[in-house]
């Protein structure tokens, strides 16, 4: 007290808080400093450490180099919650969404998904300055929606459940069901007594593995150029769904797909690689002659066959000693169970594992190839050639040969002639490097046209179809392989029981420990009181 | 050094030997306890002992926003109710020694409230479950870091005046308005998003407990817990020159 009555001058008390005020403000000053500077080395090295036992968090290091080398801001916008298909499921008789389905079925299924979507976003957000995010609960919040989808220029129906990236006018879409591998959406029939089908969450799930190639096609600038040969009367022609599908998923990784007419194309040189649909018409000497040219000079193509039709693209494969057989596989153990046809092939043991393009698929990533035709892998080659088998049938697997119905897009086996075709080549890709070409060429053949099927590409039913013909991309195009291209293991849930907990637990930490606590206080206290 | 040590256990048995402090401990066990039987684990089935962690700790802040500035209000303003500051600042300590001495105590005895957190995965390992201990061993630390920021802004709240009462209102009103006001700020006011982000202690706590410890908000914590007790410090000595 004395202190303060001693004299202080009205100035010197002012001199005082000005003092204090001005050191404060320069701690203050030096703490932001300190945090953003920590927060811009972050930028630069990993300044976050995963305790988890199976690093969990810890981003790829082809995920964080990607992210780093990120100049530009990157926005992206994920809008979750019911859309048209789920309400589409859930229908009473009077044909309006039944709400209590939806909370109780659908919105917790949606829900998972948000969360692991927003916790990889939250994690890229934390290599780069330049990411940043936006998670909107589209049920909670629809008008937060509207405002995000009329900014961007969409419809915000076409923004639900979907993820956008966006940097610039560049923009990328990928839709959340792509993510959620193996989904089963289920149904509520509206008529009573019948038997609803349950959704059952995704048997694994691939969110990095489909955002980090968007991301990465979305920054890499330039977009390799992929022509889908048309006007062949092909399994994809221009118009057709199975078209838009194959456009909108190679423009979602980073190629331009362009219909390609190759009478009328002035040279295919500009092509990273190009894609034979199937041709139902056999293409025409001159076609291939321009494709053989393409090939040789140090082109990249993907030729699919299919048995109902005839083309054989024998002229173009003959150097590399590989023929597509007139023959339609039957393998019982490698069939689709859910159709009629034992040709009908599908499931996860195709890949052989010997090359970039299937290994990271091998028996994860089950695969639909319809009706497939043999691959003969021959002895007699042009020197230089590679060749490794990418998929093939089971040790069970038959050979029937077929005739072609080429109009009618049918073909017809010819039972009597069935043969043994065990571990029939389904797949192969070959390559060589032709003098006088700095560039080697590459080719892939698919004896399956099942591969483009539109259901199983574009409904993500079958997600393996999607990842073989992204890395048949990848190889053709020469783009780096990355780790995402694989399924990644999704860490265990660390489960205890309710009913062996609970009772420890209420005894330890609602009563004994409080207690305790409760005890020492009443001790304390005697303690203090007695003298 | 050493007579900011001897303050130390000076506080420290001052806390100790307060009734009061036991029955804060006993409640913020019970508080935990009770929202960790009936409310993190679930009615019946597997309970997913990640997420049981994750609820426990943001449990475990939260609950601090309440204990915090009960645990703190004496700390400087009943020195100056009762006088005894006016000795203390003219011993031959600073008014640093003695703020970090105050602050200090308060900490431990802040660890004491949710120190019983780690005992529950403990149990749960006992009953059958396979906790993952590099979570719970973040969860701890970001605690340690998140209560060491709160104890600090307590201290500050109670530098402030002499009322006890009108301290711990000071800082509730801090500690909640430093945990929250990052997630009160209208999503469409973008630039200030970025901003807030970094400060956000609840999410740094939400983040330690999924098992990542972030040197970002290490750095946070230690500039925030660092400017709070200078504010104090200088709180305190404006009261001698003012």
């Amino acid at each position: 007290m004395g202190l303060k009555q001693g004299g202080m001058t009205r100035a010197w008390r002012t001199g005082v808080f000005a003092n204090v005020v001005l050191i404060c403000a320069l701690a203050a000053s030096v703490a932001v400093g300190t945090i953003t500077l920590v927060r811009q080395l972050s930028w630069q090295h990993d300044l976050r450490f995963d305790l988890t036992a199976e690093r969990t968090y810890s981003l790829s290091a082809a995920d964080t180099s990607m992210l780093r080398a990120l100049e530009a801001p990157v926005t992206v916008l994920f809008a979750w919650g019911v859309d048209r298909d789920i309400a589409q499921r859930v229908l009473d008789a009077q044909g309006a969404p039944r709400a209590d389905l939806l909370a109780q079925h659908y919105r917790p299924l949606l829900q998972d998904a948000a969360r692991r979507v927003h916790r990889v976003l939250e994690e890229w957000s934390h290599v780069t300055p330049h990411l940043t995010y936006n998670v909107i609960d589209a049920d909670s919040a629809p008008r937060e929606l509207e405002i995000e989808a009329r900014r961007l220029g969409y419809n915000p129906e076409d923004l639900l459940n979907t993820v956008l990236l966006v940097q610039g006018s560049r923009r990328r879409e990928i839709p959340l069901r792509r993510m959620m591998h193996a989904v089963q959406w289920g149904f509520f029939p509206a008529v009573a007594g019948a038997l609803p089908r349950f959704p059952q969450p995704p048997s694994s799930w691939g969110i990095s593995e489909e955002l980090a190639p968007a991301l990465r096609a979305l920054c890499s600038g330039s977009m390799p150029l992929v022509g889908v040969v048309v006007g062949h009367d092909s399994l994809i022609e221009t118009g057709s769904r199975a078209f838009a599908d194959l456009g909108a998923f190679l423009q979602s990784e980073g190629y331009e797909g362009r219909a390609l007419e190759i009478a009328r194309a002035e040279s295919l040189l500009p092509f990273a690689c190009i894609i034979v649909p199937a041709p139902k018409k056999p293409l025409s000497a001159r076609d291939m002659e321009q494709l053989r040219d393409y090939e040789q000079a140090g082109g990249r193509i993907l030729l699919i066959g299919d048995p109902r039709f005839a083309e054989d693209y024998a002229r173009l494969l003959e150097p590399f000693g590989t023929r597509l057989l007139s023959q339609v596989v039957d393998d019982r153990r490698l069939r689709d169970p859910s159709r009629e046809s034992a040709a009908d092939l599908q499931s996860m043991s195709f890949c052989v594992g010997q090359h970039a393009v299937d290994s990271p698929l091998k028996d994860r990533a089950a695969l639909y190839l319809g009706p497939t035709r043999p691959i003969q892998v021959g002895t007699d080659h042009a020197p230089g050639v590679e060749r490794v088998p990418l998929l093939r049938a089971s040790a069970d697997a038959d050979a029937i040969p077929v005739t072609h119905d080429s109009s009618r897009g049918t073909y017809a086996a010819i039972e009597g002639q069935r043969s043994k075709a065990a571990n029939a080549i389904l797949g192969v890709a070959v390559n060589r490097t032709h003098q006088g070409s700095a560039r080697e060429s590459r080719v892939i053949v698919l004896g399956g046209g099942g591969i483009l099927s539109p259901d199983e590409f574009a409904l993500a039913t079958h997600f393996g179809n999607r990842d073989l013909l992204l890395n048949c991309m990848t190889w053709l195009c020469d783009r780096p392989f990355s780790p995402q291209q694989s399924a990644r293991e999704e860490a265990r849930p660390r489960l205890v029981s309710v009913a062996a907990l609970s009772n420890p637990l209420r005894w330890v930490a609602v009563i004994v420990l409080p207690l305790l606590a409760f005890a020492v206080a009443i001790a304390v206290h005697l303690v203090r009181r007695s003298p | 050094m050493n007579r900011t040590l001897i303050l130390f256990r000076r506080e420290l048995l001052a806390l100790m030997a307060a009734p009061g402090t036991w029955v804060l401990v006993g409640l913020s066990w019970l508080w935990l306890g009770a929202l960790y039987r009936w409310q993190v684990l679930p009615s019946a089935g597997h309970g997913d002992l990640q997420y049981m962690l994750w609820q426990g700790t943001l449990h475990a802040v939260n609950m601090q926003i309440l204990f915090v500035p009960l645990l703190t209000m004496r700390c400087v303003s009943e020195e100056k109710r009762s006088g005894t500051i006016e000795m203390l600042v003219t011993a031959p300590v600073g008014d640093h020694e003695i703020i970090l001495a105050k602050f200090a105590a308060a900490w431990v005895v802040n660890i004491l409230l949710w120190g019983v957190l780690p005992l529950y995965s403990l149990i749960a390992q006992q009953t059958g479950g396979d906790p993952d201990w590099g979570p719970v061993f973040a969860a701890c630390f970001a605690l340690l870091g998140a209560g060491a920021v709160l104890t600090a802004i307590g201290v500050f709240a109670s530098s402030l005046t002499q009322n006890q009462l009108l301290a711990a209102f000071i800082g509730l009103l801090l500690t909640f308005g430093f945990l929250y006001a990052p997630r009160l700020v209208p999503a469409d006011w973008t630039w200030t998003q970025g901003v807030l982000a970094s400060g956000d202690l609840l999410r740094q706590v939400e983040e330690a407990a999924r098992g990542i410890i972030d040197v970002v908000a290490v750095t946070f914590q230690i500039c925030m817990c660092a400017l709070f007790l200078l504010f104090a410090t200088r709180s305190l000595e404006v009261r001698k020159w003012a």
